[in-house]
C-alpha cells in the first residue's frame, strides 16, 4: 500500500446501527469503507478488499471477533494490519483477550468520534512506518541475496581460473579461502626458466569485489612475465605501473615476491607491505625475517620505488612462511589478536617441521574458536626444494600449443662492442631467448644448442678478438695462464666487435636454428684446419670437432672470421 | 562522533582526531572533515591518540587525503601513534609518504 491510494477501513459488526454510524463517520473523513456482518464474513471481505485497518466487534454470530482477528493476522503474515476492537465489554479480562488475539487497540461503546478518529490516525501512522521499514528490509534482503549470488559466481571464476591450478606443487602448502580471495588476497606460483621458482603473495586494500578485481591484471602480468624469465624487479615494476594506472587512489596491493634459486642456494625477495615473512631452518627455528622495506604497489610512480630485490642465502629444505595480516589480526571472542608473538612461538628448536603449517592453522582456528572459520586467512609455506607440479596442475596446460601448419619464425641480429663483450654472456642470453619463446620440441636440444653457441662465441671472442693462442693450453698449467691472459685481455679491450645473427625456422615436426657469428679479428686458416686430424689428447682444437658433430652444417667464410652453423631438430 | 576536526582561524591548520577503530566505516566522516579545507599550504595533523585500531582501508583513506592535499607536496603529520599502529605503518612503509610521530 503506498501513499497515493487512500486509506481503506473494514468495519466488522453484526449490529446494523453501529455499522451505519461508523460508516458515515469514516466517510466524512474521506476514508474508504468495506463492511462485514460477522467473523466469517470478515475473513472473506479481508481477502477480497485488502483493507488497511480493521474495526472489529467482539461478540458476533458464526465467528467472534477474537477468532476472526487471529485468522486475519495470520494470513496477513509480515504485513501490519492494525485491528481496533470495538466492544461493549469493559472488564479487564475481555480487554486482555483482545490483545492476546492480536488486537492492536480497543474502544468501548458508545464511541466518541473524536477519540476513534485519533486512534485511527495513530494506527495509520504506525502502519505506514511499519510498511516503509518493511519495504526497506525487503530491499536489503534482496540486495544481500543478489550480492551473495554474485559473490558465489565470481568466487567460482576466481578460484577456478586464477588460483588453485598453479598452486598444486609439492613444495608449496597454502591456505587461500574463497573469502580471502574476496578480501583481495592472491597467491601465485610460476616455474621460471632455468629451474627457478617464483611465488607472490598479494593483499589488496579494502574488501569485497572491488578488492578482488585488481587480482586479474596482476596475476596476468605475473604469470606471463615470470614464465618468460623476467626478473623480480621487472615484474614488480610492471605490476606497479599497471596498478598505478588502473586503481583509484587509496587502493593498492601489498605484495611479497620470493624467487627460489636452488642452484645458487639463495632466494631473492621483494616485500612491500606484507608482514615480515619468515625463513625457517630445518630445525624449526627462524633464521631471519623478510621484512617489508618498500611501499606497496600502486601508490607511487615507478621512479619512487626501489624494486631491486634483497638476496638471502638458504640451504636446501629451508622453509619460507609468508602470510597476510589476516593471520596476526585473527581475533578471539575477547577481541584479543592472535599476534606476531603467538605465531613466532611455533618456530622453535625441535618443532614438528613437517606438520608446522597445519599446526599453525589449527592454532589460529582454536584461538578464535566460536568466532568462525579462518575465512580471511592467507598463508603459504614454500619449501626450498625442487618443486614438481602435480599432473593435474595448470602448469602442464601452460605450454604453447602450435596451431597446425603454423610456423613461428624469428631472427635476431646483435652487435657487441667491447663493453658489451665484458659484461654480457651471449650464449646464455640467446639460449634464454629460445627458452622464453617456448619453442616446441626444443627442450631436449637445449644443452646441445648451448654448447654450439658457446663454442662459436668462445672461438670468436678468445681467438678472434682477444687473439689468444690455443697453444697456451697445451699443458695443464697453461690452462691457468690462459684464463689469466683471457681476463687481462678482456679488461683492457678497447676495440673490436662480434656480430651475431640467430634465425629460428619452425616446422610442424621440428625446426632449424641458423647461427651466424662474425668477429673483427684476423680469422684463421680454416682450410688447413679442416684437414687436420686432431690428436685425442690435445687440449685444444676440440671446439671445431664438437661443432661438426652437433651441427648439420658448419661453414667458415672470409678469413675465417665468419662462421655459420645450422642446427636441425625433429 | 568518532571524527573530531579542528580548523585554525586562518584555515591553514586542520587537525583531525580519530576515535576508536579507524576503518571504512569512517570514510564519509573522514572525507568530510577536510573536504572544505584543501587550499595549497594547508597543514594537516592526524591525531591518533584515541585510535584503537586501523586497517588497510583506512590507510587507503590516508592516501586519498594525501592526493587531495597536493600529493608529494602535501603536508600531513600523523601524531600520537602508538606501538601497534606504528607497526602497521611500518609494514606498509608509510613513513615514506607521511610524517609519522610515535608516542
Amino acid at each position: 500500500m503506498d501513499e497515493l491510494t487512500s486509506l481503506k477501513i473494514m468495519i466488522v459488526d453484526d449490529d446494523p446501527t453501529s455499522r451505519i454510524i461508523l460508516k458515515s463517520m469514516l466517510q466524512r473523513e474521506k476514508i474508504d469503507v468495506c463492511l462485514a456482518f460477522d467473523g466469517k464474513m470478515a475473513i472473506k471481505v479481508f481477502n477480497e478488499e485488502h483493507p488497511d485497518i480493521i474495526l472489529m466487534d467482539v461478540l458476533m454470530p458464526l465467528m467472534n471477533g477474537y477468532d476472526a482477528t487471529r485468522i486475519i493476522k495470520e494470513s496477513a503474515g509480515d504485513n501490519l494490519i492494525p485491528v481496533i476492537f470495538l466492544t461493549a465489554l469493559t472488564d479487564d479480562d475481555s480487554l486482555a483477550k483482545c490483545v492476546q488475539a492480536g488486537g492492536d487497540d480497543f474502544m468501548t461503546k458508545p464511541y466518541n468520534p473524536i477519540i476513534l478518529k485519533s486512534k485511527i490516525d495513530a494506527m495509520e501512522r504506525i502502519r505506514r512506518l511499519y510498511a516503509t521499514q518493511k519495504k526497506q528490509t525487503d530491499e536489503l534482503r534482496y540486495y544481500h541475496q543478489r550480492m551473495q549470488r554474485e559473490h558465489a559466481i565470481a568466487e567460482k571464476v576466481y578460484s577456478g581460473i586464477l588460483y588453485s591450478g598453479f598452486l598444486k606443487v609439492d613444495n608449496i602448502k597454502y591456505i587461500l579461502s574463497p573469502m580471502a580471495i574476496f578480501n583481495g588476497d592472491l597467491l601465485l606460483n610460476v616455474f621460471k626458466p632455468y629451474g627457478k621458482q617464483i611465488i607472490m603473495l598479494g593483499d589488496f586494500t579494502g574488501h569485497g569485489l572491488s578488492a578482488a578485481i585488481g587480482a586479474l591484471p596482476v596475476s596476468d602480468i605475473f604469470n606471463t612475465m615470470a614464465l618468460k624469465g623476467f626478473a623480480i624487479n621487472e615484474i614488480a615494476a610492471e605490476i606497479n605501473t599497471k596498478l598505478k594506472a588502473i586503481l583509484p587512489t587509496g587502493m593498492y596491493l601489498a605484495a611479497c615476491i620470493v624467487e627460489l634459486d636452488l642452484q645458487q642456494e639463495r632466494i631473492l625477495y621483494w616485500n612491500g607491505g606484507i608482514p615480515e615473512a619468515l625463513l625457517v631452518g630445518k630445525n624449526g627455528r627462524i633464521k631471519t625475517t623478510l621484512n617489508s622495506n618498500h611501499l606497496p604497489l600502486g601508490i607511487v610512480e615507478n621512479d619512487k620505488i626501489d624494486f631491486s630485490p634483497d638476496i638471502l642465502k638458504i640451504e636446501e629444505n629451508d622453509r619460507i612462511y609468508i602470510y597476510s595480516d589476516g593471520i596476526i589480526e585473527a581475533a578471539n571472542h575477547e577481541g584479543k589478536l592472535f599476534g606476531t608473538e603467538r605465531l613466532f612461538d611455533y618456530f622453535k628448536e625441535g618443532a614438528d617441521i613437517e606438520n608446522l603449517f597445519e599446526d599453525i592453522l589449527k592454532g589460529v582456528n582454536q584461538f578464535r574458536f566460536g568466532i568462525g572459520q579462518s575465512d580471511d586467512i592467507t598463508m603459504v609455506e614454500f619449501t626450498c626444494s625442487h618443486g614438481a607440479a602435480s599432473p593435474d596442475s595448470e602448469h602442464h596446460k601452460n605450454k604453447v600449443i602450435m596451431p597446425e601448419n603454423a610456423t613461428l619464425n624469428w631472427k635476431i641480429t646483435m652487435e657487441l662492442n667491447p663493453d658489451m663483450l665484458r659484461t654480457m654472456n651471449l650464449p646464455t642470453f640467446l639460449t634464454g631467448l629460445l627458452w622464453a619463446t617456448e619453442v616446441q620440441g626444443l627442450q631436449q636440444h637445449k644443452t646441445n644448442i648451448f654448447i654450439v653457441l658457446s663454442e662459436l662465441y668462445t672461438n670468436a671472442l678468445e681467438h678472434g678478438i682477444l687473439k689468444l693462442s690455443s697453444t697456451l693450453k697445451k699443458s695443464p698449467e697453461g690452462f691457468l695462464n690462459y684464463t689469466l691472459e683471457r681476463k687481462k685481455a678482456l679488461t683492457t679491450l678497447n676495440q673490436g666487435y662480434i656480430k651475431a645473427n640467430m634465425e629460428l625456422t619452425q616446422t610442424k615436426t621440428g625446426g632449424k636454428l641458423t647461427i651466424y657469428i662474425e668477429d673483427s679479428g684476423d680469422g684463421f686458416d680454416f682450410k688447413k684446419q679442416a684437414q687436420l686430424t686432431v690428436n685425442e689428447n690435445a687440449m685444444f682444437g676440440r671446439g671445431i670437432l664438437i661443432l661438426r658433430s652437433l651441427c648439420s652444417e658448419l661453414v667458415f667464410y672470409g678469413t675465417g672470421n665468419k662462421v655459420e652453423a645450422v642446427y636441425v631438430w625433429q | 562522533m568518532p571524527i573530531i576536526k579542528n580548523i585554525s582561524d586562518d584555515g591553514k591548520l586542520v587537525t583531525i582526531k580519530v576515535q576508536g577503530i579507524f576503518n571504512i566505516g569512517l570514510y564519509q566522516d573522514f572525507s568530510a572533515a577536510y573536504k572544505d579545507n584543501l587550499l595549497p599550504g594547508t597543514k594537516y595533523i592526524l591525531d591518533l591518540e584515541e585510535t584503537d585500531g586501523i586497517d588497510s582501508s583506512a590507510l587507503g583513506m590516508l592516501l586519498l587525503l594525501r592526493e587531495r592535499a597536493g600529493g608529494d607536496n602535501a603536508n600531513i603529520s600523523i601524531i600520537n601513534v602508538n606501538q601497534s599502529l606504528s607497526k602497521i605503518f611500518q609494514v606498509s612503509n608509510f613513513h615514506r609518504l607521511f610524517s609519522i610521530k610515535t608516542k
